[in-house]
């Protein structure tokens, strides 16, 4: 089949969202030898995503217009219909969530082994994709019950069953924990080793250096800068990163100190052999705690170990059985920050909370407020623009500012960091940063252990329904145990 | 109960209820939703605790539409209520008209009922597919939908959750909770579209079937053996 020529190539793309909307790229040619991983990188917006959309053959069909040839074998994307198309090249989404059609995992592999019109043994071949994927204790389990790391899994095993010769990522490891990101790399390079080809986008090169054959660097414009960098020559263009304000590594966190929190300080929050529950279930017990005036506490594990669960009941939405006593109002800010917006422009989702705290305020006055907030978030030239078409980190950063604007001095953040460039990352932390000097007390819920590492006064655990807090010096053995990068 | 083709088993069970909608025998009524929640009860693999509280709601229209009956029945001083419905010869006594209203409801449960708690949604419209040519773009799309359930309902909990922090008051279905699950219910079916297709999900193409629900005798002599002694039913008794 194959012939000797690049496996995928790209020629001249150009797209737009809509006939009047700028390119989101332009002009772009590269192509793909069989077998490669490639990794693209570029500032959030640049177009990646949508790149990684196209190349699967889902844009334009589902959005916008795209000029310009995506070829595989030298036959065009476009032209072969999705049952022919899936066995060419797979996508795997950012959020495991809304990948699924069918209620249990082996039901999902059997759907795409349908799909295919596969004419071996469809429970045979099930079996076996779940055994690769170390999925066979969960295969009749709800899929709704499963873990993100296993959902992502999951989905891996279903793009395998299509049988495609690419596999395009699209950010596979952004809700996922250290540890699961570890055991789904293992499996993607096992599989690259076997000939599959990796498309992959991601904001960080961490988990991929140790098997990619090289990365392609995007400029905020969607050109591609670079196409050739090698992953162990990156040291020498560490300069190039750091002007685009993409991660390379966790050095950016050099110059990070956690604040200088005053250890007399009296706590805001005590804490004493809390128990919460889950949906009926009691996730964590025994808990005991205090979190001090103007500190910063980072909150880690895995997937599924009620970090979210004790966020919201310190926030005052959830039960809980014990002591616990919170001085004044707690603020929250969602991982998915959508689901907090409430009204269609940037500037309303301000004044909402300020009214909250003010009913009788004058508008006028509300409304000066409001703006200068935004021009501190970076928002003002956005007020009047639909939360929703925000990027990610501006409506993480949006999230952040509607919740502080109601002057609450504790504020819980959940994976405050998740799925963004590391210059939209130093700009969340330098905004809290400014806000812990002046008193405000934060504890942030996160995946990221280095950064809980350099930020952070103190560092808790959740694991197995009980909180332990920990050192540095555990924090590194805890990462090192489960083969995770600090 | 369990085992019947679903597909047939939802046919047989449309087919008698029209046929149970054209009388007001008490007898047949009663006898109908007596056998039918015997054998859903009977069911192995049936949540008998859930199937009592389903039953719940379908007892208390019962009992309004007896008392219905009972009181709003009288011959004389029914007549603009009879002629609305234009049924006057049924409404003989108080009593026999309340239970004849009260016992339809209770037959019509029972069906209900007996379907409900004895069918895997899966296989059902796995049946519909197989054996009454529902197009697998539905097919695939209603079992997606119905799959999604548990992931609305944890959203509805955090968009809660999200306004209670900000301070916002909002009832049960205030359209402040319901704008961004709209969205999200949005973005979600468009993702999951592409999932489906990228998974070379294609409507009107050949596809092996690793689900397949059989259809069998048993199907074809439940659904005549029912209809059979209804119509037996409706016309003795």
């Amino acid at each position: 089949m194959h012939n000797g020529g690049p496996l995928l190539s790209c020629r001249n793309l150009t797209f737009r969202y809509g006939a009047q909307a700028g390119p989101v790229f332009e002009n772009l040619s590269f192509h793909v030898e069989q077998g490669e991983a490639v990794l693209f990188m570029g500032p959030s917006g640049c177009g990646k995503s949508t790149l990684a959309y196209c190349l699967a053959g889902l844009y334009p069909e589902y959005a916008g217009e795209l000029e310009g040839e995506i070829l595989i074998d030298d036959r065009p994307v476009s032209q072969m219909p999705p049952s022919k198309r899936a066995r060419e090249i797979s996508i795997l989404f950012q959020n495991p969530d809304n990948q699924f059609c069918m209620g249990r995992a082996d039901h999902e592999i059997l759907f795409a082994l349908e799909n295919m019109n596969y004419d071996g043994d469809l429970q045979e071949r099930m079996r076996e994709l779940l055994h690769f994927s170390g999925l066979y204790a969960v295969g009749t389990a709800p899929i709704h019950t499963l873990s993100g790391g296993t959902k992502q899994k999951l989905a891996l095993a279903t793009s395998l069953a299509t049988n495609a010769r690419i596999l395009v990522l699209d950010e596979p490891f952004a809700n996922l924990d250290p540890a699961a990101c570890v055991q789904l790399a293992g499996k993607l390079k096992e599989l690259n080793r076997q000939g599959l080809t990796l498309l992959i986008v991601d904001h960080n090169p961490g988990y991929w250096r140790s098997f990619i054959t090289r990365i392609a660097l995007m400029d905020s414009q969607g050109t591609l800068v670079n196409e050739n960098l090698l992953p162990d020559q990156l040291e020498s263009h560490r300069e190039l990163f750091a002007r685009h304000g993409l991660f390379l590594d966790n050095h950016w966190l050099d110059g990070v100190t956690p604040p200088a929190a005053d250890p007399e300080s009296p706590p805001i929050v005590r804490a004493k052999d809390l128990a919460l529950k889950y949906e009926k279930e009691t996730v964590l017990d025994g808990l005991t705690f205090q979190l001090k005036r103007g500190s910063v506490t980072a909150l880690i594990g895995q997937n599924g170990s009620g970090k979210t669960t004790l966020l919201c009941t310190l926030a005052g939405v959830g039960k809980y059985k014990g002591e616990l006593t919170v001085d004044g109002r707690a603020g929250l800010v969602f991982q998915n920050p959508r689901f907090q917006f409430l009204t269609l422009t940037v500037l309303e989702e301000v004044l909402t909370t300020l009214r909250v705290i003010d009913p009788c305020a004058d508008a006028a006055l509300l409304q000066k407020r409001a703006e200068e907030l935004l021009d501190e978030f970076g928002l003002l030239p956005l007020k009047d623009v639909s939360p929703y078409s925000l990027s990610q980190g501006q409506q993480r950063r949006l999230a952040l500012l509607s919740m502080l604007a109601g002057d609450r001095p504790l504020l819980l953040l959940d994976e405050p960091t998740y799925a963004q460039d590391e210059r939209s990352t130093r700009k969340i932390l330098k905004l809290l940063y400014q806000r812990v000097r002046q008193g405000l007390t934060a504890v942030i819920a996160t995946h990221d252990l280095a950064l809980a590492k350099a930020f952070a006064n103190q560092i808790l655990l959740l694991e197995d329904g009980r909180l332990t807090p920990m050192t540095s010096k555990d924090l590194d053995r805890y990462a090192s145990e489960r083969g995770i990068l600090l | 109960m369990t085992k019947l083709n679903p597909g047939y088993k939802l046919l047989t069970l449309i087919l008698a209820s029209l046929l149970l909608s054209t009388t007001y025998s008490t007898t047949l009524n009663m006898l109908v939703a007596l056998t039918a929640l015997t054998v859903t009860f009977l069911t192995p693999g049936v949540n008998r605790r859930r199937l009592t509280l389903a039953l719940l709601p379908f007892l208390l229209t019962a009992a309004g539409m007896f008392m219905t009956g009972l009181f709003f029945s009288s011959p004389g001083e029914a007549e603009i209520a009879v002629r609305v419905v234009d049924q006057r010869t049924l409404y003989a006594t108080s009593w026999s008209t309340a239970l004849k209203l009260a016992s339809r409801i209770m037959a019509f449960g029972g069906l209900g009922m007996l379907f409900a708690f004895t069918t895997n949604s899966m296989e059902l419209v796995m049946s519909l597919m197989q054996q009454f040519r529902l197009p697998p773009k539905f097919a695939y799309g209603i079992l997606a939908a119905y799959h999604f359930f548990p992931t609305i309902r944890s959203e509805y909990a955090t968009v809660g959750a999200a306004l209670k922090v900000r301070g916002i008051k909002a009832f049960a279905f205030s359209p402040k909770r319901i704008f961004p699950m709209l969205v999200h219910a949005l973005e979600r079916s468009e993702s999951l579209a592409m999932a489906m297709e990228s998974r070379g999900f294609e409507g009107g193409v050949q596809r092996a079937v690793a689900f397949r629900v059989p259809l069998r005798a048993v199907d074809i002599l439940f659904l005549i053996g029912t209809i059979g002694i209804l119509i037996v039913g409706l016309i003795f008794l």
